[in-house]
């Protein structure tokens, strides 16, 4: 297998990682020991897939819908006392949504929700609190220039007479504290002066602080320093001893291997499996349910591609230090590129770079020979560079806006004479881009914001088709896109191609970019680790490259 | 009417709901609208689709205003030349604040703030009736409080643009020194003007009616033309819309956040032009308190506070209100501090209403509102 070079995140674990088998063994069940010293609940022995706790929370086919996509589209949730339930999906699968439905923030339009055996509808966040539903969010929602002590019981101060009891308060949070295994934290510190993971704590003892029966964290582990995990690791385990559901949000597959007891898988709003042992499942299983083919993907005919364009973007050695390092690639004319890799292996941070939103620490960026000027977004779009980045409603879409004025945003100034703009012709220009990519509804006058996901990246892909683009630059240009408006644009993208225009795609959908693009480049944490045609790659041969090096390895494939 | 053509929409609320795209009903829609040919807009559809019924809303505001007037002095409402006369009267007090109201609802329109604006009027307008800048005659005058305006605002916008500070902090800071700077340069005194062209301009009429009339008038019709019709204007709506977007669309979010400020600092040069001519004089504490009356003008004249939304129009239209507010206090002789406080009603009334409106108009959409960024 290609350079395995350092197993991150795994505490205890050494060296030694490498091997897999031992290693999976080893790390987890040293802290695992020191646990059962402490608690009372012999959790080594219970198997993963049987956990014996009741059943706290069931979701069954809950559907939330926003404008123009549907975020959850049938999610199926079984919770149970005194286990870590992992949630494993891509960006945009709708883990984020289904955590707002359970936090009481978003109302499903429809599905069951069960929270202890009766059903339950979370009105608000205060309900889901009430209920004894605590949310630990990746950005802390703690208030920096409090105490720990009054972070912890924000909201619910013990109090007489309208004065907060400050002792009693600082008592309570000592005693929680104490709990977490972190009596050393100071009730009275701001908690502006703590680290992030200390912050964590003081996260987890507001939830207890509310005597929550399941603690929802999303992404915990993306705030901390390796050796930090472990920590969190220890504590999660103290939770669940205690009988306290957690729903472990991660992208790091070691992590929920470690942790976990149960997996759901989700995709594209919909649960692709559920309850499956965290431990046992294949890692290629859990990463094809993220991945892999929930709909058939209808790839209009390849093309052969011209061997003989001529060499359109030329990168090299290019490094953001913690994002990518050392990235060097070409796109030629009527060539579409694909880079493969999953959440975290700097593929979009790499395409935000190389169009110049991002400035390279170190490394060129050539279009047609030309050295681009870094961090110039003008630059690279003066160059010919255009770019439909990964969220199109915040990064890419005047929302109030007509679809029109939204599909001339990098062009109107071409159209406008002495600085007048010419509407009527940017009507013109819209409504035959609106007519070649078959957007619904035709009228360009319409506010985008009520068009559909598929049709909204129509308008951010169409922007580009005016002027004079010679490199598109797609980040997961069909996320959210359902499958009619996919397979036009797969066929917008092919027809682009085509036309000479030089295409670099990024999806985390590895059929998607064997699919579509000509030549794939896989990228695991910050590097390429293979370059190849797209037929001589297959599926199962991306997956593994993608995931490789992790301790996933380790599991029984 | 042709202004119904942008929210078509409301009218068949029914179809909506049904998210899935590929058998999207607003196909019917399409092919409705197409019937009515392109081009078919009325011109004010450029000053922003829903802005249009927002100024409806606001002139029927004014004609209730116009009507309690008439209710409470029928003796002056019974005489036509009176109510000519008064109209010019509203008109000439709403000119100087109007101006500095355009260069404001621009600077808002693109997702920022400018609090330094009665103080930069003060700096240009002391600045220009200095004995120094007097001896060069009018037009060294009208240059240097241009200058002096277009100069601070370009301060502001590389301290917001560049500096990065936040535009409340950066503006406030510009608010208290510039106040400050006009107070060392007068020292402290109210410095008259001389110049008979200077001080002409507020009494000098044509055709009837007033010059600062018509200068608040120009500058009206050029900051609607900058705003609708040109790229700087679309430029504007992006930044403050969708920063990020805008620059990932190839657009200088910095520079052009630049430019909107020097715009403002250059209204408030004009303004301080036509106020040092009505008062035949200027001094550092003059343009007192300018910087809320335009930022409660542009609010209730349908600019979004957080950008990417406002007119023209609307705004021009909430400082006429305002200053018919006042108008109608004076003729009934009634005080300035309850005048304040009716004031102060009106803002939040008017915010109140056009949330509501917002908020049904998205419901009747059938959506959550859209993030406003």
């Amino acid at each position: 297998m290609t350079a395995r070079d350092d197993d991150p995140v795994v505490p205890g674990a050494g060296p030694a990682g490498d091997t897999g088998e031992p290693a999976d063994r080893d790390g987890p069940s040293t802290s695992r020991s020191e646990e059962a010293v402490v608690t009372r609940t012999p959790l080594v022995e219970a198997p993963a897939d049987t956990v014996a706790g009741e059943v706290v929370l069931r979701l069954t086919d809950v559907v939330k819908t926003f404008p123009g996509v549907r975020a959850l589209d049938g999610v199926q949730l079984e919770v149970r006392a005194g286990e870590v339930h992992c949630l494993l999906g891509q960006n945009g699968a709708g883990k984020s949504t289904l955590i707002k439905v359970l936090s009481g923030v978003h109302r499903p339009d429809s599905g069951e929700a069960h929270w202890r055996g009766e059903p339950a509808a979370f009105a608000s966040p205060q309900a889901a609190m009430r209920a004894g539903i605590a949310t630990i969010y990746q950005e802390l929602d703690l208030v920096e220039d409090l105490s720990v002590a009054e972070n912890a019981f924000l909201g619910h101060e013990p109090r007489r007479f309208g004065f907060v009891r400050r002792g009693r308060m600082a008592r309570r949070t000592r005693e929680i504290l104490g709990r977490l295994g972190h009596p050393e934290i100071p009730p009275g510190r701001m908690v502006r002066a703590l680290p992030a993971a200390g912050k964590q704590v003081v996260s987890m003892a507001r939830a207890l602080s509310h005597e929550a029966r399941l603690i929802i964290m999303d992404e915990p582990s993306a705030v901390l320093a390796h050796d930090e995990v472990g920590n969190l690791f220890r504590i999660i385990r103290e939770l669940t001893a205690q009988g306290i559901a957690v729903i472990y949000i991660s992208h790091r597959l070691e992590e929920i291997r470690e942790i976990g007891d149960r997996v759901t898988v989700l995709k594209d709003g919909r649960t692709t499996a559920a309850n499956l042992p965290a431990r046992d499942t294949p890692t290629r299983d859990l990463v094809a349910r993220m991945t892999g083919r929930s709909i058939e993907y209808v790839f209009p005919d390849r093309p052969a591609a011209d061997p003989a364009g001529a060499e359109l973007l030329r990168v090299d050695g290019l490094t953001r230090s913690g994002e990518f390092a050392d990235v060097s690639l070409t796109v030629r004319a009527g060539e579409i590129v694909g880079i493969a890799g999953l959440v975290g292996s700097g593929r979009s941070e790499l395409l935000e770079t190389i169009y110049g939103a991002r400035r390279a620490q170190a490394g060129t960026v050539r279009m047609g020979g030309r050295t681009l000027r870094p961090g110039s977004v003008g630059a690279a779009v003066r160059a010919g560079m255009g770019m439909a980045p990964e969220e199109r409603k915040s990064q890419a879409l005047l929302l109030g806006e007509s679809i029109y004025r939204n599909v001339t945003l990098a062009t109107f100034g071409r159209y406008a004479r002495l600085g007048f703009t010419d509407t009527g012709r940017e009507r013109a220009e819209a409504d035959r881009i609106a007519d070649s990519l078959e957007l619904r509804p035709r009228d360009v006058r319409r506010p985008v914001r009520t068009l559909s996901g598929g049709n909204q990246q129509k308008v951010v892909v169409g922007r580009w088709l005016l002027g004079d683009t010679r490199l598109l630059l797609l980040d997961e240009p069909t996320r959210g896109v359902d499958v009619g408006a996919r397979a036009e644009l797969y066929q917008v993208i092919r027809q682009l191609a085509a036309r000479g225009v030089g295409v670099l795609l990024v999806s985390s959908e590895v059929p998607e970019v064997l699919g579509l693009a000509d030549r794939v480049l896989v990228m695991r944490e910050g590097r390429v680790v293979r370059e190849a045609p797209a037929g001589e790659l297959d599926e199962n041969t991306v997956l593994d490259l993608v995931m490789a090096g992790s301790l996933m390895e380790g599991a029984p494939a | 009417m042709s202004e119904m053509s942008p929210t078509a929409t409301p009218e068949r609320p029914a179809d909506l709901p049904a998210q899935s795209p590929p058998v999207d009903p607003a196909e019917t829609a399409a092919a409705t609208a197409k019937s009515d040919a392109p081009g078919r807009l009325s011109w004010w559809r450029g000053d922003g689709g829903e802005g249009a019924k927002r100024n409806l809303g606001l002139l029927a505001t004014l004609v209730v205003l116009v009507v309690i007037g008439i209710l409470t002095r029928p003796d002056l409402y019974g005489n036509a030349s009176w109510v000519w006369g008064n109209t010019l009267t509203i008109l000439k007090l709403a000119s100087v604040v109007g101006v500095v109201t355009v260069g404001m609802t621009f600077v808002i329109i693109g997702g920022g703030i400018d609090l330094s604006v009665g103080a930069i009027v003060a700096l240009a307008g002391v600045w220009a009736t200095t004995v120094a800048t007097q001896s060069y005659g009018a037009g060294g005058m009208i240059f240097s409080a241009l200058t002096v305006g277009l100069a601070v605002g370009v301060v502001n916008g590389l301290l917001v643009s560049y500096g990065r500070l936040v535009p409340f902090i950066a503006t406030l800071a510009m608010m208290v020194a510039a106040r400050g700077l006009a107070a060392e340069i007068s020292d402290k005194q109210t410095q008259v003007s001389n110049n008979t062209f200077i001080n002409g301009i507020a009494s000098t009429e044509l055709l009837g009616i007033p010059l600062l009339v018509y200068i608040l008038a120009a500058v009206v019709v050029a900051g609607w033309v900058l705003l609708n019709r040109t790229t700087f204007g679309r430029r504007t709506v992006a930044v403050g819309g969708n920063p990020e977007a805008a620059r990932l669309a190839g657009i200088n979010v910095r520079r052009h956040t630049l430019y909107l400020y020097a715009l403002s600092g250059l209204c408030c040069g004009i303004a301080a032009v036509m106020l040092t001519a009505q008062a035949t004089s200027a001094q550092a504490a003059m343009a007192n308190l300018y910087e809320l009356d335009a930022i409660a003008a542009a609010i209730i004249g349908g600019t979004l506070l957080s950008g990417g939304r406002g007119t023209i129009i609307g705004s021009l239209l909430g400082v006429v209100i305002f200053s018919t507010i006042t108008n109608l206090f004076a003729i009934n002789g009634l005080s300035t501090e309850a005048q304040n406080m009716v004031k102060g009603g009106i803002i939040v009334a008017a915010v109140l209403i056009q949330q509501v409106q917002f908020r049904s108009l998205t419901q009747f959409l059938g959506r959550n509102r859209a993030t406003t960024t």
